[in-house]
């Protein structure tokens, strides 16, 4: 009986599969949307048609997309979100108030920035053989495996977007012959989006976060005066296992200082200076990666403070535990967070090393 | 005088003491208590279920002295005969009206997250017609029902556990952020979605067994929905900044609303699914506690025959709830009518009847 009113049918229905927001010369909001078309027999494989529009808000855009298409525009199967540089450095809640509003909207789609224009990764239609929306949606979960992207959707940033005493970070796209490249990842502060992480840096970002994903892979160069030679060699390695302390502690003068603790297990995944079976080497080797992780990281912590980034969200420890000096800080948070002092300090230790020394 | 057939167990007790209790407030229950209490909302659940502990208690002791009454013939044995009846009439109204209400706030949700083209009466025919076709059978077949629906709150908990995957503790804390004082008035607030343990006083004669073990299967049907509705807003307030919270009004479907598995796409839809069973449950409840007192005045004890105007009559409420200020008047008058006809007017009946007792003696 209720079907009578509410009934929706899918052969009625166009599908968004992503949904792009740039910000348009005139100060509108340019919207492009991939629409997928299932095919009528199973022999032929899916298209996408890619529909550019303006309008003043997101639901206008689409309104004025459905007006140019057959059948009704629906936005329950999206998968990925994303927004054009210029439009992210604006605010980004106004984008996306209405999946949060609408009851029927997809809240787990995977969103992120991308250099340049949202349209132009869009108007690619196909990465190879695989259609837009898809390629960027397997791709950015992929790097999420890797750490090198946080797991963000939708959902997940509207706890973060609204507290003021935490910053989130988006998967940063961009385009690169044809393809898309996701490396790094966009700092956003409050609503708006400050600045980039680099590929390194936004693993360590992670790492120091806590959420590592499935593997964490670093290159560095390694530069140890052994005997009589220079060898200058790279090595990789994967970080197997982190633990994370993180304590925030208030010191005289209401300085805010953060101590970072982490404990890596790593597995050295490419080598070819093969020397591992040394326990002395591999003592050395411990201690120089100990000090260049503890260097990247400081470096990643300062560019999240020039970005005014507050992505490891001292703020909500400040208001969870230490409310009375929150409340010093609370007004002007946004300069107060560049003065905290960060006191990362990493220890690699190498347990693993492949099948041979 | 009794019949057989209306008799339960006190295990089918304890399992309507929980049924009638699980409504609709559930879901926007997070969202009001951390309007007041903050990070120590949860705290504030636990402090109304003590409370509730309370009440609890003395609606016993008062049934206790009329082991084979419902409160519809043991009113007037207290107050006499007119005024009886009168208080009797009452409790009809408020029973009908928490009904009406919970009618209508089921609707309100069903239309917000689901069914958004469907009218309001075509959503409420549907709903009342499921729930007369329980409420005309005798107790015992509605204790069944209940027993078995109750197995749909561990289905509830189940589906929430998954928004463990992407919680922050240290949103609650300073967990007294707001002050105990504060903690102590979101109590109050979460006192009325915990509304439904009523019931003992209609159902009380029909429960076999000595009236201790009685008292046990209300408080451990009270306590298990107590702890139920307090992890409820435990997870909520861990999900959602303090920020989000006030803008999100059913918080419990809100966190769900973003999970997905491979074969099921909107878990918010399931845990909707399951929910509507359990409101459906709490509104029979209702209806059985008006409908026991309609029959009684009207019908010859037989409750069936009032449950189709009783109906009615909730349909009308909940028609009228749909403008929000006369829902807001409802809710109002709900309030007073919980604490003078749940709280006070049986504190006062319990303190009359012990004097009464003792003159006699």
């Amino acid at each position: 009986m209720t079907g009578c009113w509410d009934q929706d049918l899918l052969k009625n229905a166009r599908l968004i599969y992503g949904e792009g927001f740039d910000l348009a010369p005139n100060g509108k909001l340019l919207s492009t949307f991939v629409i997928r078309d299932v095919p009528a027999s199973e022999q032929q494989s899916p298209k996408n048609d890619i529909i550019f529009t303006e309008g003043n808000t997101t639901r206008e855009a689409r309104d004025n997309a459905d007006d140019q298409i057959s059948r009704h525009l629906r936005a329950y199967k999206n998968r990925i979100i994303l927004i054009g540089e210029e439009m992210a450095k604006q605010d980004l809640y106004p984008i996306l108030d209405i999946f949060y509003r609408d009851p029927k909207s997809a809240l787990n789609a995977r969103i992120g920035v991308t250099k340049g224009k949202a349209a132009d990764i869009f108007s690619l239609k196909k990465v190879g053989n695989v259609l837009i929306a898809e390629e960027i949606d397997e791709l950015i979960k992929s790097k999420e495996e890797t750490t090198t992207v946080p797991k963000v959707t939708a959902e997940k940033i509207y706890p973060i977007m609204m507290d003021p005493g935490e910053d989130f970070v988006l998967p940063y796209l961009v385009e690169k012959g044809g393809r898309v490249d996701v490396s790094s990842v966009a700092m956003f502060h409050n609503h708006q989006f400050t600045g980039i992480l680099r590929p390194d840096e936004s693993i360590m970002y992670l790492l120091l976060k806590d959420k590592k994903g499935k593997a964490a892979r670093f290159t560095r160069k390694i530069n140890i005066r052994n005997g009589h030679q220079n060898s200058y060699d790279f090595l990789t390695f994967n970080v197997a296992k982190s633990e994370q302390k993180m304590k925030v502690l208030i010191q005289p003068g209401n300085q805010v200082t953060v101590k970072l603790d982490l404990k890596w297990k790593v597995n050295i995944i490419e080598y070819p200076k093969d020397r591992l079976n040394e326990k002395k080497m591999v003592a050395q080797l411990n201690k120089y990666l100990s000090k260049e992780m503890t260097d990247l990281a400081k470096d990643t912590l300062r560019k999240m403070q020039k970005a005014r980034c507050d992505g490891l969200g001292i703020g909500r420890q400040l208001m969870a535990f230490h409310p009375s000096i929150w409340k010093t800080q609370k007004e002007g948070w946004d300069s107060n967070y560049q003065k905290v002092h960060f006191a990362p300090v990493i220890q690699v230790e190498i347990t693993k090393n492949g099948i041979i020394n | 005088m009794i019949p057989e057939k209306s008799r339960i167990s006190q295990g089918q007790f304890m399992f309507i003491v929980v049924q009638a209790q699980v409504g609709v407030g559930i879901l926007s229950l997070p969202n009001k208590v951390q309007a007041i209490a903050k990070g120590g909302g949860w705290i504030s659940v636990l402090i109304a279920g003590l409370v509730i502990q309370v009440i609890i208690l003395i609606l016993w002791a008062l049934c206790k002295q009329f082991p084979s009454d419902t409160i519809y013939s043991f009113l007037p044995k207290i107050t006499g005969k007119f005024l009886g009846n009168l208080l009797c009439f009452a409790y009809i109204g408020y029973f009908l009206l928490s009904g009406g209400t919970v009618l209508a706030k089921f609707a309100d949700v069903i239309e917000r997250w689901v069914l958004q083209e469907t009218p309001r009466w075509a959503l409420l025919i549907l709903t009342l017609l499921t729930c007369m076709y329980l409420a005309i059978e005798n107790l015992r077949v509605i204790a069944r029902l209940f027993v078995i629906s109750s197995l749909t709150i561990i289905v509830m908990v189940v589906l929430t556990l998954m928004g463990y995957v992407n919680v922050n503790f240290s949103y609650i804390f300073p967990i007294t952020e707001a002050g105990w004082g504060k903690i102590v008035k979101g109590a109050t607030e979460a006192l009325f979605p915990l509304v439904g343990y009523e019931i003992i006083l209609v159902i009380y004669p029909f429960i076999e067994g000595k009236s201790g073990g009685k008292l046990k299967a209300a408080s451990l049907g009270n306590m298990m929905i107590t702890l139920f509705y307090a992890f409820e807003v435990f997870t909520c307030l861990i999900i959602f900044s303090p920020a989000v919270m006030p803008q999100v009004s059913e918080p419990l479907l809100y966190m769900l609303k973003g999970f997905s598995f491979q074969l099921i796409q909107r878990i918010d839809l399931i845990f909707l699914s399951v929910w509507v069973f359990v409101v459906s449950t709490a509104m029979v409840s209702w209806i059985y506690m008006a409908t026991v007192g309609l029959g009684r005045f009207f019908h010859r004890g037989e409750h069936k025959k009032a449950v189709p105007y009783a109906m009615f009559i909730l349909f009308i409420l909940a028609m009228m709830a749909q403008d929000p200020s006369i829902s807001d008047f409802f809710d109002r008058m709900l309030r007073i009518g919980h604490y003078t006809f749940v709280v006070g007017l049986p504190l006062i009946l319990l303190c009359f009847t012990y004097l009464i007792r003792k003159r006699r003696t």
